[in-house]
């Protein structure tokens, strides 16, 4: 098979693109669709200074890479989540890319600060640990965001997530997370700006580019991924792509061209949610919060009562 | 010995070894031509997957060397929020 824009051997076939590309050609088609999404939807100004979420997988660090590429401002941001060897080959490969790029990092605890394992998350709140989770990891992003000056957050969600997202909030009729189900989410008072550049390539274009750049980033899942609904979902959009080159492109991207007309901000279907300010501070923390204590403060919380329930001094192993 | 005579000599099978680091499995599998009848044999789509061999990338189209190792790498990940 051969490069569609020079004739060379391709390394990487793009059904939906009718395409394949060389590894060089494959860089300027990955760097052009990152340049187009933030144009496209206004995601990153020249001069902003973008805090970059990296988990230590492929997706996050090949965006802190390309924005760097891309000659932005930026500092990667790492939750260690402290799941024994996958949190310590993550942070492992996070700090190595950083050193080797000469880049600002920030690397918080989630144990440290919650004083509890994800499994002790996961029990206190009778939720899955991708819950507690998530809730953790907004609340560190927002909190380093603004602690490091950072006009804007990036994270390195893919055409895949953001499908599979899609479809698991229409099959379930979330509308307000249908609301929210965009690339880019403004700054509002105490809040970043958050955006998603990677949105206009999949998680096997991104895994090509993370292999062809020599990013090194982790292998393993999360083992508590595992059953994760979103892992479904994306596997029976793939069996529809496999069929139907281009399905997850025109369902994500016809989704978006109709979302003000779904969802007008005028009309969301939870506003104090949705687009505007809230007005208090966590008692607690500090932080911004629609409550009198913030939904992290409620978790820890929990937590250290999960834990004395049980008569444990120490958090379990995740 | 007569020259016209040959002997047909049995010899092990011969197998390609497809690694998978994700999750530390190795498999030794009667080899196949090409990537795409890899992926078949593994029912695995090509979007989910990269082929590698020799550090190279592979094409659904390109042919297999039988005679070194193949790494096929999962791509698809899940539950996370970064």
């Amino acid at each position: 098979m051969k490069c569609r824009a020079c004739a060379k051997k391709a390394v990487i076939k793009l059904p939906s693109h009718n395409s394949a590309f060389c590894p060089e050609c494959f860089d300027r088609f990955v760097l052009s669709q990152v340049g187009r999404a933030i144009d496209e939807h206004r995601m990153i100004a020249p001069d902003d200074h973008v805090l970059v979420a990296v988990s230590g997988g492929k997706d996050s660090l090949a965006l802190w890479e390309i924005l760097t590429r891309l000659g932005y401002k930026t500092t990667g941001f790492h939750l260690d989540l402290g799941i024994g060897d996958y949190s310590r080959e993550s942070r492992g490969h996070v700090e190595s890319f950083a050193s080797r790029h000469q880049l600002p990092l920030v690397v918080e605890s989630l144990r440290e600060e919650v004083d509890g394992s994800v499994t002790d998350i996961a029990r206190a709140t009778r939720r899955p640990a991708c819950s507690g989770c998530g809730l953790s990891k907004r609340y560190f992003f927002n909190r380093t965001a603004l602690r490091t000056g950072a006009s804007v957050l990036a994270t390195g969600h893919n055409l895949d997530d953001e499908a599979s997202r899609l479809f698991g909030n229409l099959l379930h009729w979330h509308d307000e997370y249908l609301a929210k189900n965009r690339p880019d989410l403004p700054a509002i008072e105490g809040l970043s700006k958050k955006v998603k550049p990677l949105v206009r390539l999949t998680e096997k274009e991104m895994a090509s580019y993370a292999f062809l750049r020599k990013i090194p980033y982790v292998l393993k899942e999360c083992p508590h991924s595992v059953d994760a609904k979103q892992l479904l979902y994306k596997k029976l959009l793939n069996e529809v792509e496999a069929a139907s080159p281009g399905t997850k492109h025109a369902f994500l991207f016809g989704f978006l061209e109709r979302i003000d007309r779904f969802y007008p901000e005028s009309e969301s279907p939870d506003p104090e949610e949705a687009f505007l300010s809230p007005d208090g501070r966590c008692e607690r923390c500090g932080e911004i919060s629609w409550t009198p204590v913030c939904s992290f403060c409620r978790l820890k919380e929990r937590v250290r009562e999960e834990l004395a329930r049980n008569g444990e001094k120490e958090p379990r192993p995740s | 010995m007569d020259p016209d005579i040959s002997l047909l000599i049995p010899h092990p099978e011969r197998s390609l070894t497809v690694i998978n680091h994700q999750t530390g499995t190795t498999l030794h599998l009667k080899p196949v031509k090409t990537v795409q009848a890899l992926l078949g044999v593994l029912g695995l789509s090509p979007e989910t997957v990269l082929v590698i061999q020799k550090d190279g990338l592979l094409c659904d189209d390109d042919p297999i060397d039988p005679a070194q190792p193949v790494e096929v790498r999962p791509v698809i990940s899940g539950g996370s929020l970064s």
